[in-house]
């Protein structure tokens, strides 16, 4: 295997210009489109081959000066000086500098020098990175410089654009739209002359929307209060009823848990079952429609971000303790637990917080530049190891143990909490002294009584014990390498046992710019913050785009870019670019309230629309990708499980760990695989799915069949509807209005009786059990 | 090295226009409890098992069974005899250790046990295995094997996975994902024995679908009461009669019939009416793989089902070869640390290895036998080994710590030379040095022998399509038959 050695010099010299980062990558793969492979045969090869090549080509017995100039790699290389070429940089390329003979040492050709034009087509050529189609060589190894791997074309591209405000545009079936979103879809309806479907029947539309807010079936209350108000905005209510339910949190929770790896048992061997903290917050913070920027900016850095000083201590108490367990997420990743070998643990434990925060929070698959330059978008292994200093400057593994890391354990008190909870206990027990000497003297009644007053309101302001949390603290990894706040070198090809030059703590160059002031310089912390921050801020291109796509993905099926986590060159296209932006810019507007986006997309016409579109565009457009319907919907694996629950009057009311009995509190990890879940499509133990999959399988429709908790929940409705005490054909309809939302048909009660009569009382479970395996209870319009 | 491969790394993306039918189809709903397209595919995978087609060539091996030695059973006491060690014993190991040992001494350790040579082959095995010894002309012993961990769970996942510990889908559920299933009626990947330290992440289908899963089935002959028992919600937990629950399908059918109604979008829905079905024959047909008792008394003597000592694995290999025999494409049996047969010798080496050889040498030999009386062992691969060997130097004063630099893995049938020894170890049985095989070699080798490119099984996730062997493997030919 070739490898390269960089003469000390050079190298000190490079690296002391701030100039060259030691890529060790594939050749560059540039398209054969590139316009300069068309510049080097035109212009430059020739040059080579006339008055370069008898010194220094394939045929030269003793190349001068140790240099060849007959592939990229060899000039790349370089000779006794060093490398000739440094990729984008001319000024810096020792060959430019010799054809110019501005160096006296160095005069190339020897024998006259070359014309300004074709010295100029050199400097285009270094400029526009020195392609050189690779003639079979074995060329392994470049030294591109920083801007050479990102063309004016790769900055072009949609996603890395500022986020424009737009205009809604005009529409010729004006009474359509409820309201802008619509102006974007209609539009390109229009464009195809197609029209949008009718609107869909209240009951159904009632049932979709609490499905999609909540993860749960309507009632027949809720139904029919919704059927009886004729009133305008009867809708909107109903949406604002279903965004205030506490049920909206835990549903959109999983969500958002699908797309960062969410597990409760973190680990494989050395597991720590603290990951529910994060889970409990991340519900919390969506009821409370915690701004978007706040609830990126907690996970990132949450144990950064300084008290308050308008809030009270417990205000600020708590909110230590929420960002301390909203950074757990960092912590919850996927890698050998008993790793004994400390460098290479903490590479992975980086690449999952980099692969993390890039494709959840941006969209970007910047994990794909660990070992080489990602090969499609314009990130380097530089902009890797950048973000890797800033999450290697920190730490979420215990340290010091000879084989494996558990996960840190940190208290949720903070120190000062911790010195008020010491000298408020202290307070408590001389007052309880206090109170125990009065009544041993028989002091006066209201005496007493002020006393227990005054312990009553001490023991109130006592700070609840927060316990301990998964999650992040500064400082690096006290064994290994990488002990205190700092940059880190590049591994070459990833292996962090091949540290290559290091890299200052920065932000991808392509979103970023080129001329960042290093993190180094601007924090003595690990730039987790700064990172948080920037991610966060209403000029970054992705962050609100990549959320709002999310959001409509889950109210619509599919989102309007279709790769929900890439949203890089190898992603889809937005199928509606405007609306994408209008969107990203409304969330901006609107302080970062998701629930206000949730308001805008649902009282939509797009959204109330009726599944079933017309014949033409169901045949022109099977995939929806214009909206000319809604898309019928199997149910989620937590929506079949929470509504077997409510049906049978199982749901528990209060929300939490140990409390709550939906799906979402299930204890999940390697050793507890949440089998159901899994079996109808929720992601794996520990993989994140941005999108799930749908799929009908014999074992889905074993459990139905026969598993306890189905058959349980067929009981408990059966139970339910005998207290109803009314006639089988009363149970009929009741049960198809607590299942489906709606009454029963004639034929549907007339089966239903018949079936119910041929049965033994203690069967009658048996046809309820039926209702709830048939396709209308978890198929949604 | 493998560097030859390196040029495609992430070159692997997808186009959609190559996908094969069977793979769009195996997406749209296929594989075990194949549903959505069931008629079409049928037909299709039909046609191809019966050529002997594997995805795309022909395959010698039709499915695996991997018999797994959790904690990792010692190669220089097994298969890989090394005379250096008994001249060096308690003495410093004469050559360069790497920087990272855990806590392997530097001492070298005699085997305690003996070495002898079988079979018209004259593969050496030692006094350990006496009956997987008699098969020598069977065996194919790969002493050459490395992997990238000296930690369990790592190399546990990445004997699997083909990664030490990024998430990713096992061996049995690419294979499942790549040649679908051959009894509809069965899971296609069954995994039995103790769950390994890596929890289920030696069997999870992670971003491939779900149903690609490995199905962990019962497998303690205390458990297995019926064999109902050894398939999840096979039995009606309310043991409802089954005319009973053929009256429940009549309905079902009637109601979704109303349902669907003039619906134009209805293929999911009849094919979710059709899953029920499915299911209602599985019922009936999948308890009878796993009825044991239906075996003669000879063939449970064979397996060693008689004897306290081999009955636990003994029953595992059993139900392996009936569910082979059933179609079945791919069967993990496992040992270790949750049945009290665990490999893992970091002192008491020689009572801990003769009490885990003791339990299953028998059944493992009996398997082999009892597939190639079958005449299955020629399209059925059975793998035998752990997650890495032993070190070749002690840790205290008569144990062996973790080894991934040089170890031995044994296979045999599925189209394997037999009474061959490939690659080897240096003198003491540190580095694997001639002809090495990591870990994605040998992956890259089983997908090879059932018929499929491992560069060419990719299913794309997040952006990228993804491979077993991520970017490496070669396959070994050498030890094709």
């Amino acid at each position: 295997m070739s490898r390269v050695l960089f003469p000390p010099l050079w190298r000190a010299a490079l690296t002391a210009a701030g100039a060259v980062l030691a890529t060790y990558s594939l050749a560059l793969a540039r398209s054969p489109a590139d316009g300069s492979i068309e510049l080097f045969e035109a212009r430059i090869r020739p040059v080579l081959v006339d008055r370069c090549f008898e010194c220094h080509g394939p045929g030269a017995k003793k190349p001068k000066g140790g240099l060849r100039l007959d592939s990229r790699a060899l000039a790349l290389r370089g000779g006794d000086s060093g490398a000739v070429i440094v990729p984008g940089r001319p000024q810096e390329s020792l060959l430019i500098e010799a054809l110019r003979h501005s160096s006296d040492s160095r005069r190339m050709p020897p024998d006259g020098k070359l014309s300004k034009n074709v010295i100029a087509a050199f400097e285009e050529w270094v400029r526009q990175g020195a392609s050189w189609p690779d003639g079979g060589s074995s060329a392994s190894v470049t030294t591109p410089a920083p801007g050479d791997t990102i063309t004016a074309e790769q900055r072009a591209f949609w996603s890395f654009q500022p986020v424009k405000s737009v205009s809604p545009p005009a529409v010729a079936e004006a009474s359509w739209p409820e309201n802008d979103v619509d102006r974007f879809v209609l539009r390109r309806l229009e464009e195809r002359r197609w029209k949008p479907a009718g609107r869909a029947d209240r009951r159904r539309l009632i049932r979709r929307a609490t499905f999609d807010l909540t993860g749960l079936p309507p009632t027949p209350r809720e139904i029919e209060a919704f059927l009886a108000d004729g009133s305008p905005g009867a809708f909107a209510r109903v949406v604002d009823r279903l965004l205030d339910s506490p049920r909206h949190g835990e549903h959109w929770a999983r969500h958002w848990l699908d797309g960062v790896r969410y597990v409760s048992d973190v680990g494989y061997y050395n597991f720590s079952d603290l990951g529910w903290r994060y889970r409990d917050w991340v519900i919390r913070a969506l009821n409370d429609d915690l701004p978007y920027d706040r609830f990126v900016i907690s996970q990132i850095a949450g144990d950064l971000l300084p008290p308050s000083a308008s809030a009270g201590a417990k205000e600020n108490e708590r909110a230590y303790a929420d960002g301390i367990v909203a950074t757990g997420v960092l912590a919850m990743g996927n890698y050998d637990d008993q790793e004994s070998n400390k460098e290479k643990l903490y590479a992975e434990v980086i690449d999952d917080q980099i692969d993390l925060i890039s494709r959840q929070f941006l969209g970007l698959t910047i994990s794909c530049a660990r070992c080489h330059d990602h090969k499609f978008d314009p990130i380097t292994m530089a902009d890797y190891y950048a973000l890797g200093g800033i999450f290697l400057s920190s730490r979420v593994l215990q340290t010091g143990n000879r084989i494996g890391a558990p996960r840190l354990k940190i208290s949720l008190t903070s120190a000062a909490g911790a010195r008020r909870s010491a000298e408020l206990r202290e307070r408590i027990k001389q007052a309880q002294d206090e109170l125990r000497r009065s009544e041993e003297e028989s002091v006066s009644k209201t005496t007493l009584a002020a006393l227990g007053r005054r312990l009553e309101q001490l023991r109130r302001d006592a700070p609840l014990e927060r316990g301990d949390a998964i999650g992040v603290q500064e400082g690096g990894y006290g064994d290994s390498r990488h002990d205190r706040i700092g940059d880190m070198p590049i591994y070459v090809r990833g292996d962090p046992f091949r540290p290559g030059p290091v890299t200052p703590r920065r932000f991808p160059r392509v979103l970023a710019g080129d001329d960042q002031q290093p993190l180094g310089e601007r924090t003595s912390q690990s730039g987790r913050l700064e990172l948080a921050r920037w991610i966060a801020s209403p000029g970054n291109p992705l962050t609100a785009r990549v959320m709002v796509n999310r959001l409509w993905q889950y109210h619509f099926g599919q989102g309007l870019v279709r790769t929900p986590s890439d949203f890089g060159s190898r992603g889809r296209r937005p199928t509606h670019p405007l609306l994408l932006d209008y969107l990203a810019d409304q969330l901006v507007r609107s302080r970062w309230s998701l629930k206000a986006v949730h308001r805008l997309i649902m009282n939509s016409a797009t959204y109330q629309q009726s599944s079933e579109g017309d014949d033409h565009t169901l045949t022109a457009d099977p995939e929806n990708i214009f909206l000319g319907r809604f898309s019928f919907r199997r149910l989620a694996a937590e929506e079949i499980y929470d509504s077997l629950l409510a049906v049978s009057g199982r749901l528990g009311a209060e929300l939490g760990q140990g409390k709550g009995n939906r799906a979402v509190y299930t204890r999940i990890g390697h050793e507890h695989p949440f089998r159901v879940a899994s079996l109808f499509d929720a992601p794996a133990t520990g993989t994140t799915a941005p999108q799930r999959t749908e799929s009908t399988t014999a074992p889905q429709a074993l459990y139905m069949l026969n598993d306890d908790f189905v058959i349980t929940a067929s009981r408990s409705l059966t139970e339910r509807l005998a207290r109803a005490g009314d006639s089988d054909e009363a149970q009929v309809d009741l049960a198809y209005r607590v299942a489906y939302g709606r009454p029963a048909s004639p034929r549907e009660v007339r089966a239903g009786r018949a079936y119910l009569e041929s049965l033994p009382r203690d069967r009658r479970w048996t046809y309820f059990q039926v209702l709830l395996c048939a396709n209308e209870f978890i198929y949604l319009d | 090295m493998r560097a030859s491969n390196r040029s495609s790394h992430c070159g692997r993306w997808e186009d959609l226009t190559r996908r094969s039918r069977r793979e769009l189809l195996q997406r749209a709903g296929s594989g075990f409890g194949m549903v959505a397209f069931a008629g079409m595919l049928a037909a299709e995978e039909r046609a191809s098992q019966v050529a002997g087609a594997g995805l795309h060539f022909p395959a010698k091996a039709k499915r695996i069974i991997w018999l797994f030695m959790g904690g990792g059973p010692s190669h220089v006491d097994t298969f890989d005899p090394k005379p250096a060690l008994r001249k060096h014993h308690r003495q410093q190991i004469p050559i360069q250790l790497p920087s990272h040992l855990r806590d392997a001494s530097r001492k070298v350790l005699a085997s305690p046990f003996r070495f002898q040579r079988h079979g018209e082959s004259g593969l050496p095995i030692s006094e350990l295995l006496p009956e997987m010894a008699k098969l020598a002309d069977d065996l194919t012993v790969i002493r050459s094997m490395h992997c990238d961990s000296i930690d369990h769970t790592g190399a546990t996942m990445q004997t699997f996975t083909g990664m030490v510990s990024l998430p990713r889908p096992g061996i049995g559920c690419w294979l499942l994902y790549g040649l679908g299933s051959e009894n509809e009626n069965l899971p296609g990947y069954v995994v039995m024995g103790p769950d390994q330290q890596s929890g289920t992440a030696t069997y999870s289908s992670r971003f491939l679908p779900a149903r690609h899963q490995g199905t962990r089935v019962e497998w303690r002959p205390e458990k297995l009461v019926d064999a109902a028992s050894a398939l999840p919600n096979l039995r009606n937990h309310a043991a409802l009669p089954v005319d009973q629950q053929r009256r429940q399908l009549d309905l079902l059918r009637r109601l979704n019939g109303w349902h669907t109604g003039e619906r134009r979008e209805h293929d999911v829905l009849d094919a979710r009416t059709a899953s029920f079905e499915l299911a209602f024959r599985m019922q009936a047909a999948a308890p009878e793989a796993f009825e044991i008792n239906a075996e003669s008394a000879a063939t449970r003597k064979l397996y060693g089902i008689d004897s306290a000592t081999t009955k636990g694995f003994g029953v595992r290999c059993l139900l392996a070869r009936r569910l082979v025999e059933r179609g079945v494409r791919f069967v993990q049996v496992q040992c270790g640390k949750g049945d009290g047969l665990d490999w893992d010798q970091h002192g008491d080496l020689e009572k801990g290895h003769r009490k885990n050889a003791a339990a299953t040498d028998r059944p493992v030999a009996a398997l082999i036998r009892d597939l190639e009386q079958r005449g299955l062992l020629d399209d059925t691969l059975v793998i035998w080994g752990g997650e890495f060997g032993r070190s070749p130097t002690s840790q205290g004063s008569n144990g062996r710590e973790h080894h991934p630099h040089g170890y031995t893995l044994c296979l045999a049938g599925g189209g394997t030379r037999g009474g061959y020894i490939h690659g080897g170890t240096d003198e003491f049985g540190w580095y694997a040095v001639d002809r090495k095989v990591h870990i994605h070699d040998f992956h890259a080798t089983l997908l090879h022998l059932m018929g499929v490119d491992h560069t060419r099984l990719t299913y794309r996730y997040s952006g990228r399509d993804f491979r077993l062997t991520d970017v490496h493997g070669n396959v070994v030919r050498e030890i094709i038959a």
